[in-house]
């Protein structure tokens, strides 16, 4: 539970932790991280596959032959595909279920005001100066900053696979983009239905690296949220964090009419 | 008086947290605590004489972070020095009697150590071993290791004090609300590396309150035989009416240490949201209360990153594969430096149910102490299983116990002197648990009683070296039946008497027995039934012999080891699993996918490779080659197959994890085929061009290098991959090197992309020939352009039409 109107009776903002359960799993993102194009994974009514059979029976439409796999029906005498999205579909079983017990669904977040009363100027000038998150911050009082990571087990998955089975690898890459996207889709909504409990309206969260907000800001916003020690995300000599399914992000808040 | 001598029968008081003292004496959010030693000597001192005055014995320096990364070198100086004054001026002006101990606080770097992060575990030494040493200088009683959440930095920062001090060093770690290292260690894992280096007392700190961390605490009782100690938070931390506040109050704190403390900790303090409050409701409670006495609990551990195996009743399998004596692709592989063949074999082996990997690298041709070291730091990154590390080169044995991340197992010692007195400093320095071989200057002993009194020969002389009978296995050398029919029988008794009357662990490389027989396996497994019946507690092993699995399934099974028989009833189950698939193997052409799924044009193998299927791509590939030629196979077959994936691939019907499933299987397919024919030059059909690749200076990431890689070698090139973050230079000299046709740079990220528009610069003065074909995350045509690259690869069938053009204009 985020308590926004606790953390705005504060002059003095410090970070905190909460953790999540495992968010469901989004198979149609899994399949979009891994390069299967976003035009294939429409909104389905196919159920929890419904992305891998939009796929099948898109390539079944294509192809000609009049079988139409997403419906189970089998193949038809001279389908030239039949059965190759299954195998894909069991890798991607497969690589869920030897990496979901490795997950930890952990994240750091403070507040962070940007008017008169900012406790910490020189971190709020130092984000401003990034003309997109200007504007994506316009007409907010206050931002939410926060920090999450799936934790480093799906690197070491990662590692595992990718010179030997680097399908495996490029599955887990986006079972791992996934996870922590849905990590942070879940603590987005939370943070959005306090700021609403509060009559507050919330922005669309904004990452370093979208727009011109550079990558070299990470080193203030991990050091405000104490995510080297509570959460263990550690920046190298790069900027790229690790674990590397860990997201940055601050979220605009706008005050109360 | 010392502190061990004072820990030994007194509870040990630490102090309480220090971040939320400071902030409220005005300590801005992002400014240096650290710094405050100097600028604010008053408050510092303060702080410490309050937790001395509430009856701490251990004030911690405030030196979390001090450290080189963050501070230059005569700052960091002055930083520590300045710690320890404001320390002991406190320790001096504190009114409250008893011991008083000031310890070199140690915080973790900062940075994730290799592979994961890019500090190199030396560096990490190096930079701990920088500040400790200042501390010893300045004048410290102890050094203490905290708030550490990792296990791999743990261990450098006790070895760069173990190396800059005799100085007492206590260890603690923080871990998460499942109970573990944010790497995943668990608390055993940690008490096995730790004990193993000689820490003098272990434990956990922060992230949590005394009540979320009692399981932590109870795992490090049970296992540990050194003090153990905690230093947690006040509870959790939230936001009340403004301030932030931690959940716990000191009465409460104290009951909750209270607990732990009769429980056996020895050692305690505050961390996070503690204040001289928390710390004198501890003191106070705690003088009803008597230390429990520290006792050795006899364990025999070794460890990973995350795991521990621990050695006893219970049989441990150790994967014999990693090892190049009269296997020649594995010798092969040594030689090229093939790395991913070694680690495909220890990711066999732990499939195949082994819970520790021998690995042997020894071949007289190479460097075996890098080769060990670059094996270990490999393997360790990508298998949680520990490692026993198998060599006679003593450079080789200490180098890889220094990189190694956990405590690993060392083979072997035996009982000559003159190895011994060099493998035991070594074990006594980095922690291990030894092999020891029932041999000495007089060779092996034929009969039991010899090989018994070498046995404690050995234990004697390690125990000079402070290396405890726990940390032995003895293996009492299994000998071939063939030459001497008594030989099994005198190493079957050695068993029982080392392990009923030393007490001591043993361990054998079970096939000797059967070597020069005819059917080994079944002398092999009967001999492994009878071992462990007299209590063997390891085998080295070949984990792919069904026959051995079932001896130690059904043993297991047998002598209540296995609850429910669980175990015994999944492997049977992949023993059925297996039967079926073997019949497929049998009866390739009657392609049994092929009539469920209505019929296709493709062959067998075909379809099994544009289906990604690659088991039996390679099953279906290993039949044919019966009656087939393997290049014939390769121009019919294989290469057709991939073309189908590469033209879907490229009219976008199929995508990118469909064509390295399709790719996979093709390479399982060659790899039957160059196993078919090992010593030949053309390994899977003509060779092609040399095309050298890498991911740029700067850029770690290369996933899609390694899918180009993998097609690119599908398609015959002959690809030499230099990995990621390559300097310029290291590619230009290879690309000469080779004469390479094609060069290929890969880049994820902006800030690189100058990296690879320098190597092309470099590219085009020393190896004017060579094309230059770019790609990777950022890049695009304007880019490309930009920085001069001859082509701009969007995608891995890209970099191959590319390839095949450029050969194309050589033979012309």
């Amino acid at each position: 539970m985020i308590h926004l109107d606790d953390l705005y009776l504060s002059d003095r903002q410090t970070a905190f932790y909460t953790e999540y359960d495992a968010p469901p799993v989004r198979r149609g993102e899994i399949l979009r991280y891994s390069g299967i194009p976003a035009s294939f994974l429409a909104p389905t009514d196919f159920g929890p596959d419904g992305s891998i059979l939009r796929l099948l029976r898109e390539r079944c439409a294509r192809c000609g032959k009049g079988c139409d796999l997403s419906m189970n029906q089998g193949a038809t005498e001279d389908c030239p595909t039949d059965g190759e999205d299954l195998a894909l579909r069991d890798l991607i079983d497969e690589m869920l279920s030897i990496s979901a017990p490795h997950f930890t669904y952990r994240i750091m977040y403070r507040l962070l005001r940007l008017g008169e009363t900012c406790d910490n100027p020189q971190v709020r000038d130092r984000l401003l100066q990034s003309a997109d998150l200007k504007k994506n911050l316009s007409g907010c009082d206050s931002a939410l900053l926060f920090a999450a990571t799936v934790g480093s087990g799906i690197d070491r998955f990662i590692r595992r696979f990718e010179h030997t089975e680097p399908a495996k690898a490029l599955i887990l890459q986006a079972v791992g983009a996934e996870r922590v996207e849905g990590l942070c889709d879940r603590f987005n909504r939370d943070v959005t239905d306090a700021a609403t409990a509060i009559g507050r309206k919330t922005h669309p969260r904004f990452s370093p690296g979208y727009g011109d907000l550079p990558l070299d800001v990470q080193p203030l916003l991990l050091t405000m949220l104490d995510a080297e020690r509570r959460i263990g995300i550690t920046l190298g000599s790069n900027l790229l964090m690790s674990p590397s399914k860990s997201v940055t992000a601050i979220i605009g808040l706008e005050a109360p009419n | 008086m010392n502190i061990l001598e004072y820990m030994k029968d007194h509870f040990v008081f630490l102090d309480g947290g220090m971040g939320t003292l400071l902030q409220e004496a005005g300590l801005v959010p992002g400014e240096y605590p650290e710094r405050w030693n100097m600028s604010h000597p008053d408050v510092i001192q303060r702080i410490h004489r309050s937790y001395y005055d509430a009856g701490t014995n251990v004030v911690l320096t405030n030196t979390f972070g001090a450290n080189c990364f963050k501070f230059d070198d005569a700052e960091l100086a002055k930083i520590v020095s300045a710690a320890y004054a404001n320390a002991d001026a406190a320790r001096k002006t504190s009114t409250r009697e008893g011991e008083k101990f000031v310890a070199l606080d140690i915080g973790p770097l900062g940075r994730l150590l290799a592979p994961y992060g890019d500090l190199e575990f030396e560096d990490a030494v190096a930079a701990y071993a920088k500040t400790i040493r200042l501390g010893v200088a300045a004048g410290v009683d102890l050094i203490f290791i905290e708030t550490m959440n990792d296990s791999y930095d743990t261990k450098a920062a006790l070895l760069a004090a173990k190396e800059n001090s005799d100085l007492p060093v206590f260890v603690s770690n923080a871990y998460g609300s499942d109970g573990k290292l944010m790497t995943g260690a668990r608390p055993a894992a940690m008490v096995a590396m730790l004990e193993g280096m000689h820490a003098d007392a272990i434990g956990a700190n922060c992230s949590l309150g005394p009540k979320q961390l009692i399981d932590v605490m109870k795992e490090y009782l049970a296992y540990a035989s050194v003090p153990v100690l905690i230093k947690p938070n006040a509870g959790l931390p939230r936001s009340e009416d403004g301030k932030t506040v931690y959940d716990v109050l000191p009465e409460e704190f104290a009951e909750d240490i209270k607990e732990l403390l009769t429980l056996g900790v020895r050692v305690t303090g505050g961390c996070c949201g503690t204040t001289p409050d928390y710390i004198r409701a501890v003191t106070d409670m705690a003088q009803a209360l008597t230390p429990v006495p520290v006792t050795d609990k006899g364990r025999s551990l070794i460890s990973s990153y995350t795991k521990v195996v621990e050695f006893g009743s219970d049989p441990i399998l150790i994967g014999e594969r990693i090892n190049p004596t009269g296997k020649k692709r594995f010798k092969e592989a040594l030689r090229s430096n093939d790395i991913d063949y070694i680690l495909g074999e220890g990711l066999k082996q732990q499939d195949a149910g082994v819970q520790v990997l021998d690995v042997n690298v020894g071949l007289p041709e190479i460097d075996e102490p890098a080769m060990l070291v670059n094996v270990v730091k490999e393997l360790q990154a990508v298998s949680d299983l520990p490692l026993q590390l198998d060599t006679t080169d003593i450079s080789a044995m200490e180098q890889g116990l220094r990189c190694y991340n956990g405590k690993a197992m060392v083979n072997s010692v035996n009982g000559k002197q003159e190895v011994m007195d060099a493998v035991f400093p070594l074990v006594a320095k980095y922690g291990g648990f030894v092999v020891a071989l029932t041999l000495d200057e007089d060779g092996i002993p034929e009969d039991a009683d010899s090989r018994f009194r070498i046995a404690q020969k050995i234990i004697a002389r390690a125990a000079e070296y402070g290396i405890a009978r726990k940390d032995l296995i003895f293996d009492p050398l299994a000998m071939a039946i063939s030459a001497d029919t008594k030989a099994a029988l005198a190493t079957i008794h050695s068993v029982d008497r080392i392990r009923h009357e030393l007490h001591a662990n043993t361990s054998l490389g079970v096939s000797n027995v059967s070597f020069g027989l005819p059917e080994r396996n079944i002398v092999t497994s009967t001999f492994f039934a009878s071992v462990l019946e007299r209590g063997l507690s390891a085998a080295i092993m070949n984990p792919y012999s069904v026959e051995m699995m079932n001896v130690y399934y059904a043993f297991r099974a047998l002598h209540d080891l296995d609850e429910n028989c669980a175990d015994y009833i999944t492997y049977t189950g992949t023993l059925e699993k297996m039967v079926p698939q073997s019949q497929t193997i049998a009866k390739p052409e009657g392609d049994s996918t092929a009539s469920t799924s209505g019929t296709s044009d493709l062959s067998p193998l075909k379809n099994a490779i544009v289906r990604g299927l690659k088991e039996k791509a390679g099953a279906i590939t290993a039949e044919l080659l019966v009656d087939h030629d393997p290049l014939d196979l390769v121009q019919t077959e294989i290469i057709p197959a991939l073309d189908i994936v590469g033209q879907g691939f490229e009219k976008k019907t199929v995508f990118l994890p469909q064509l390295l499933m399709a790719a996979e299987s093709a390479k399982t397919a060659f790899e039957q085929i160059k196993a078919k024919m090992p010593s030949s030059e053309n390994e899977s059909g003509p060779k092609r061009c040399s095309v050298v690749i890498a991911t740029v200076h700067g850029d770690i990431h290369d996933i899609g290098k390694n899918i180009v890689k993998l097609i690119l070698e599908n398609y015959g090139f002959d690809v030499i991959d230099l990995g990621k973050d390559v300097p310029a230079e290291v590619i230009v000299e290879k690309a000469v090197e080779v004469h390479a046709a094609l060069v290929g740079l890969s880049a994820l990220m902006t800030t690189t992309v100058p990296a690879m528009e320098e190597t092309i610069k470099l590219l085009r003065v020393d190896a004017p020939w060579v094309k230059v074909a770019v790609g990777g995350a950022v890049m695009t045509q304007e880019y490309s352009d930009q920085i001069g690259a001859d082509k701009y690869c969007k995608d891995a069938m890209d970099t191959v039409r590319y390839a095949e053009e450029v050969e194309a204009s050589l033979g012309a």
